[in-house]
């Protein structure tokens, strides 16, 4: 009986311990969460510039990335072809941001015949529903893990 | 005896309601006036159970369903009198002979443990009880109805031993479910922090070198393929440096059949240079210098 009360008292005071341990814990879990960048992905990213393509002919291509509320809304465009892209970001117990794609959208590429394969795959994986794009931090700037791509905001480009 | 003497019960009512071996037969317990009162067909019989007897009984109802040793019964009954285990015996027997309880069902007996009181007899605790002195003898009942007993079919005492040790049983299980749980918790939070920490991450490879004032900042999902990517580019980014004397900086990266340049301006504007492969050592001048510029 006694052994029984102490085997009591013990698990009793064990669970004070554990209890408020693993709340805390998953506290900070959950902090990592959502205090990491993934938090604070707010604003636009964008570029514009160039690309030359395998045959040596030049396009305008530009790439904008707005984040707002946890959602994003993204435009690449190879002209003439232009990928619209929305969706929602998340963000996972490791800590992991990613773009989820909800909606896509791709036009002008009847037009676009002499685009590079490379460069059609990508504008293609970026539109379809579902398709998921890993974001990391790289210095001031956002990298696109599955699609390769970088994501600069304007506002931070000197931080290099 | 004084019954001055006698420590009072705390744990049981004036007044407890019983039902007897007999389905007709109820029993009401007055421990003030240590008399049981049978009530059978709405007629009422009052037993003396006398002071041990009755002090017996209040020892038992006071925590039916739990074994009460025999000892505790002796020293409760008959406190610091030197008695014999045959009194105890013998009030026991008188105990089941008024409860009608043949088979010893109402009274358990837990051999070497002690006695317990099915609880599956109690029918009410009431309070306060009525005197004796006002109750008289031909006096029409004045308890309360007696509920029906409950139906089902009595257990045997080992079940009801542990029927009575069920709830701190359950209160134990729940803390055993309680500290498991919480370990388990402890062990997943602490698994997802040192995936998050130490592995698991996709997390890109990136050098930045200098190149003069130029600064080129170097992407790659792996080592390898960033060493790849400094190699592959080195005439370009030369081309780069040989442009600029002002502090200037690049993003170079590669994507799927390109190599991507990002020149990025102290104002915030990012000039893109996206160029296939096979055109990397073909980039004209004019489109470094717009980069740049």
């Amino acid at each position: 009986m006694t052994g029984s009360i102490e085997k009591g008292a013990a698990a009793a005071r064990l669970l004070r311990v554990m209890v408020p341990a693993a709340l805390g814990l998953w506290v900070f879990v959950a902090a990592g969460t959502t205090s990491n960048f993934s938090a604070h992905l707010e604003g636009r990213y964008s570029s514009s510039g160039e690309v030359l393509l395998s045959d040596g002919s030049v396009l305008p291509v530009h790439q904008s990335l707005a984040f707002h509320d946890g959602r994003f809304y993204a435009l690449t465009r190879n002209a003439p072809a232009v990928v619209e892209a929305s969706g929602r970001v998340e963000t996972d117990l490791l800590g992991t941001t990613r773009l989820v794609v909800e909606e896509g959208a791709i036009s002008g590429l009847d037009a676009a015949g002499q685009l590079d394969n490379e460069l059609v795959f990508n504008l293609f994986y970026g539109k379809h529903k579902g398709a998921r794009i890993t974001l990391e931090r790289v210095g001031a700037c956002l990298y696109g893990v599955e699609t390769q791509q970088v994501y600069c905001a304007e506002d931070q480009a000197a931080r290099l | 005896m004084s019954t001055s003497l006698t420590p009072p019960a705390t744990d049981v009512p004036a007044s407890v309601l019983l039902v007897t071996g007999r389905a007709e037969c109820r029993a009401r317990f007055e421990q003030g006036a240590f008399q049981l009162v049978l009530c059978r067909d709405g007629e009422e019989e009052r037993v003396d159970l006398g002071f041990s007897g009755s002090r017996v009984l209040e020892r038992l109802l006071s925590s039916p369903g739990q074994v009460v040793s025999r000892d505790e019964l002796l020293q409760y009954a008959w406190q610091d009198r030197v008695v014999s285990q045959g009194s105890l015996n013998q009030q026991i027997y008188t105990l089941r002979q008024i409860l009608f309880d043949s088979a010893n069902q109402i009274i358990q007996t837990l051999p070497r443990r002690g006695y317990l009181f099915n609880p599956g007899f109690v029918v009410d605790f009431v309070s306060p009880a009525p005197t004796p002195e006002a109750l008289p003898a031909d006096s029409p009942p004045a308890t309360p109805a007696l509920p029906e007993p409950a139906s089902e079919p009595l257990p045997p005492a080992d079940s009801l031993v542990a029927h009575a040790a069920r709830q701190p049983l359950r209160a134990r299980f729940g803390a055993r479910s309680l500290l498991a749980g919480s370990a388990a918790a402890i062990l997943l939070a602490a698994t997802t922090l040192g995936l998050r920490y130490w592995g698991g991450s996709s997390e890109p490879f990136s050098q930045t070198v200098g190149f003069g004032a130029l600064q080129v900042l170097y992407i790659e999902k792996t080592e390898r393929q960033l060493e790849r990517l400094k190699q592959e580019t080195s005439r370009l980014v030369t081309s780069f440096a040989g442009m600029t004397r002002a502090p200037a900086r690049l993003i170079v990266h590669s994507s799927p059949g390109f190599y991507e340049i990002r020149c990025l301006h102290d104002d915030g504007q990012i000039n893109w240079l996206k160029v296939h492969r096979t055109q990397v050592n073909a980039i004209p001048n004019a489109q470094l210098q717009g980069c740049l510029q």
